[in-house]
């Protein structure tokens, strides 16, 4: 009889044993990404500044990037333009920065408009650097640039300067 | 005890442009061409000496400062002015169309009618004109010199009081194109 009795705690003890060892119970889950692939954003010079032949006879001389007139100089000149390229219809934060380069002594200061349509440069929209735009529906963006060389303190001799224009996705 | 078990999704795409460029720069380049400014500087003032009154009213030629009418005696001099500015650019020199010379006391005037001439040497080759073109190449960065001289006609009346007289007349040398 005691022998049996043993016989059973033992089973139940192992029982507990085995129940108190349990194997883990696994549960799987999925976790789902969306990725959307878009066009690598480009960005294009088209034209490149230029204020043509000027006197120094004046402080400052300002290229309107709107309408490409200069006031002063010989008129020979050329406002600025940039086309940005990616996918349709998504937001692009556009930033630039004038960069002086050595030697020179004359300073620059850019004006910049941007427009959804190639055409749209007389209607375009002031462009703070940082500003965020949108892409038309084929994925461009039309940029043009202008600005205010000061030439007070400047000598003869060619001038040349640098706009760095920046796009980023705006996710 | 339960253990919960995520299971990652990992994907990874093995194409051409695996992950698109989201960012992109280039430079836009400014220049300009900066030519010297027009200077005027006077060299010598415009005397007419002196002058009588009679019937022909004095005129000296700002070709070669010589009087072509009316009488005087004593030093005359054309007036002279050396302008500098960028080679191969036209310039127009303009000046008020009379000036009324007057006395340091007293109301009698005698009204001043400026002419010009132009040449590119400071003593020969003077043309009568008010528009001239600096020698060298249009853009070029070195100052270029050319020379004007101003004479003109005096209108004298027989009421005209005796005395000297004199005036200043502003000369403008502006370029055409810059």
């Amino acid at each position: 009889m005691q022998k049996r009795w043993s016989l059973f705690v033992w089973l139940l003890a192992s029982f507990w044993v085995c129940a108190g060892v349990a194997q883990p119970v696994q549960v799987t889950e999925t976790a789902s990404t969306n990725i959307k692939i878009v066009s690598a954003i480009q960005i294009t010079v088209l034209n490149n500044v230029d204020f043509g032949t000027l006197a120094l006879d004046a402080s400052s001389v300002t290229l309107n990037p709107k309408t490409g007139a200069v006031t002063a100089g010989n008129g020979a000149v050329s406002v600025g333009r940039v086309r940005i390229e990616g996918e349709a219809a998504q937001g692009v934060i556009i930033s630039y920065q004038a960069v002086a380069l050595p030697n020179q002594t004359a300073t620059f200061t850019p004006s910049v408009i941007g427009a959804q349509g190639v055409k749209g440069q007389s209607n375009a929209t002031a462009l703070a650097s940082g500003t965020a735009v949108t892409l038309n529906r084929n994925g461009r963006y039309h940029v043009w640039v202008g600005g205010d060389l000061n030439v007070a303190s400047a000598s003869t001799g060619a001038f040349s300067g640098r706009v760095t224009i920046t796009a980023a996705y705006n996710f | 005890m339960k253990r919960l078990i995520l299971t990652t999704l990992t994907v990874c795409l093995l194409t051409g442009a695996a992950f698109a460029q989201s960012t992109a720069n280039d430079d836009v380049t400014v220049s300009a061409n900066l030519v010297p400014a027009i200077t005027v500087t006077q060299t010598a003032n415009l005397a007419f000496g002196n002058v009588a009154r009679g019937s022909t009213n004095p005129v000296m030629s700002p070709i070669n400062g010589n009087l072509t009418a009316g009488a005087s005696t004593g030093s005359s001099t054309v007036g002279q002015l050396t302008v500098t500015g960028a080679p191969g650019e036209a310039v127009t020199i303009s000046a008020p169309s009379s000036l009324n010379l007057t006395q340091s006391s007293g109301t009698s005037l005698i009204v001043f009618t400026p002419s010009f001439a132009e040449s590119a040497s400071a003593s020969t080759g003077y043309s009568a004109g008010s528009t001239f073109t600096f020698s060298g190449s249009q853009g070029g960065t070195s100052a270029a010199t050319h020379y004007v001289r101003v004479g003109g006609t005096l209108n004298i009346s027989g009421a005209t009081a005796s005395g000297a007289y004199t005036g200043t007349l502003t000369v403008t040398v502006t370029y055409d194109s810059l």
